[in-house]
């Protein structure tokens, strides 16, 4: 992968501070990583080409570097935040099942059981209204003086951010004192398991619908190998261009693992053969996602039955386990059968305009 | 051009005419819009309606390594974009012409007059 902010050091003089300008708005104002690793990305290539041709900057960017930057990250409205919130409760609940994995392993009690167990809850609430305070202050006061500064760098910027973290949380445990909100650890515990599991599954389902794979998609892609082209040896664009790619690679894969055992590239029909196969089996992966919930959730019912007879407590693991399962099966079923689905549609318009998936020269 | 709201509405079909000539990068659109006139136009405005374009399906993106370096975006436009971009011409052409009557009127400039576009 290509690191944006290695690659910046290339740039000289006005262009390089127009590129540091840009990044420090984008933390100042919280631009989500991937969002700002595009972007950062496109202004560092539109830069480069822009020194290399002799271009003033302040034709490319504006004399007003600050409205540049509004305009430029002004995409990053309220509806991506809003779609990048799971995301970030994601990363909240891994340090918050850190904290707890500590609360278990250190006790303030020893030789209390889990279900029982208690933890300080302070120091926790305490470090986010700090956070979101320093969070205000910075974005408000501190980032727009340093930004504003003609001779200041960004560095002194994260400097003081780091700083008056570390004033602040030094603050807090003085103010804090013998004072603390003490809270049952268990529900948190199985809250945040929870989520983290949910997110991870609805993730992969999601990442499988749009690109056949629930492996992470690279940031930015390697320039492929292949490519298409049509019936008239013309460039093939299309619209769905997360799906193609995913089967342009899926093939690129495959003949790339065919090579190395010395066997003969696979074709493009050949490859589209394949592929109706795999699809045409995702009925039957759907069915196979439920029997698995149906084992797991019958197993741990039976095993309840066994213990406590059937009570109010099987039921309501019963109704528990039926309220999870039913929008899960739905979900992954909605997620496979898209897929499948937009896959075919793309795989018929390539067999339409005699599409072929070729090395490139 | 300096009226701002002026140029917002018409340059998605712009960029979208840009694109339509062939593959192409954002330094490339900006200089090409700039040599047909659009003087005042940078990248912080071009961006965003090339997100716009994109996530609407009238342009297509892929990534590639540059040149110099770093990955660039090139855009092709898409089926869809091609139909956009004709009916945005067909209004374009529309709106211009009724506002050029009322704005013009017997004022119109001689080569103006009797002018009929193909």
């Amino acid at each position: 992968m290509i690191d944006y902010t290695s690659m910046g050091e290339r740039l000289s003089g006005e262009y390089r501070r127009i590129f540091e300008k840009a990044e420090l708005y984008s933390d100042m104002n919280g631009i989500h990583d991937k969002v700002k690793a595009d972007k950062m990305m496109n202004l560092l290539d539109l830069l480069m080409t822009a020194e290399a041709d002799g271009k003033p900057v302040n034709a490319v960017i504006g004399s007003d570097v600050e409205k540049f930057c509004k305009d430029y990250f002004e995409d990053y409205d309220i509806r991506t935040q809003i779609r990048l919130i799971p995301e970030k409760l994601y990363s909240i609940a891994l340090c918050l099942g850190f904290a707890l994995l500590l609360s278990i392993l250190f006790p303030d009690k020893p030789g209390t059981d889990l279900v029982h167990m208690q933890s300080d809850f302070l120091p926790l609430v305490g470090g986010i209204l700090v956070g979101f305070v320093l969070a205000v202050l910075f974005k408000y006061l501190v980032g727009p003086l340093v930004f504003h500064s003609k001779k200041g760098s960004n560095m002194i910027y994260y400097v003081l951010v780091w700083v008056l973290f570390v004033a602040a949380d030094v603050a807090m445990v003085f103010l804090i004192g013998d004072r603390n909100i003490l809270v049952p650890v268990f529900p948190f515990l199985v809250g945040d398991v929870a989520y983290i599991a949910g997110y991870l599954i609805v993730r992969s389902v999601m990442r499988y619908r749009d690109t056949g794979s629930i492996r992470k998609p690279k940031l930015v892609d390697r320039e492929f190998e292949f490519h298409l082209i049509d019936v008239n040896g013309n460039s093939y664009p299309s619209a769905d261009t997360e799906i193609q790619k995913a089967l342009v690679k899926r093939f690129q894969r495959i003949n790339k693992r065919r090579s190395k055992k010395k066997k003969a590239a696979m074709t493009t029909q050949e490859f589209i053969a394949k592929v109706r196969r795999e699809d045409a089996k995702a009925p039957y992966m759907v069915g196979g996602v439920g029997v698995f919930y149906i084992i797991i959730i019958g197993g741990i019912v039976v095993d309840d039955i066994q213990s406590f007879g059937i009570g109010w407590g099987t039921l309501l693991l019963l109704a528990i386990g039926l309220v999870i399962y039913v929008p899960l099966f739905l979900l992954v079923r909605y997620a496979v059968m898209l897929g499948a689905q937009r896959r075919a549609t793309i795989l018929d318009q390539w067999e339409k305009h005699g599409v072929v998936i070729t090395e490139k020269k | 051009m300096s009226d701002t709201q002026l140029m917002k509405g018409i340059l998605e079909g712009c960029v979208l005419g840009v694109i339509a000539k062939g593959e192409t990068y954002g330094y490339e659109i900006l200089a090409q819009l700039e040599t047909a006139g659009f003087e005042e136009l940078r990248e912080g405005t071009l961006y965003p309606v090339l997100t716009r374009l994109d996530k609407k399906g009238y342009i297509h993106c892929r990534k590639a390594k540059s040149p110099l370096g770093p990955i660039r975006k090139y855009y092709t436009i898409t089926l869809p974009g091609k139909q956009y971009l004709e009916d945005f011409k067909k209004n374009y052409r529309q709106v211009t012409d009724s506002a050029e009557r009322i704005l013009f009127g017997d004022d119109r400039a001689p080569e103006r007059k009797g002018v009929r576009r193909a």
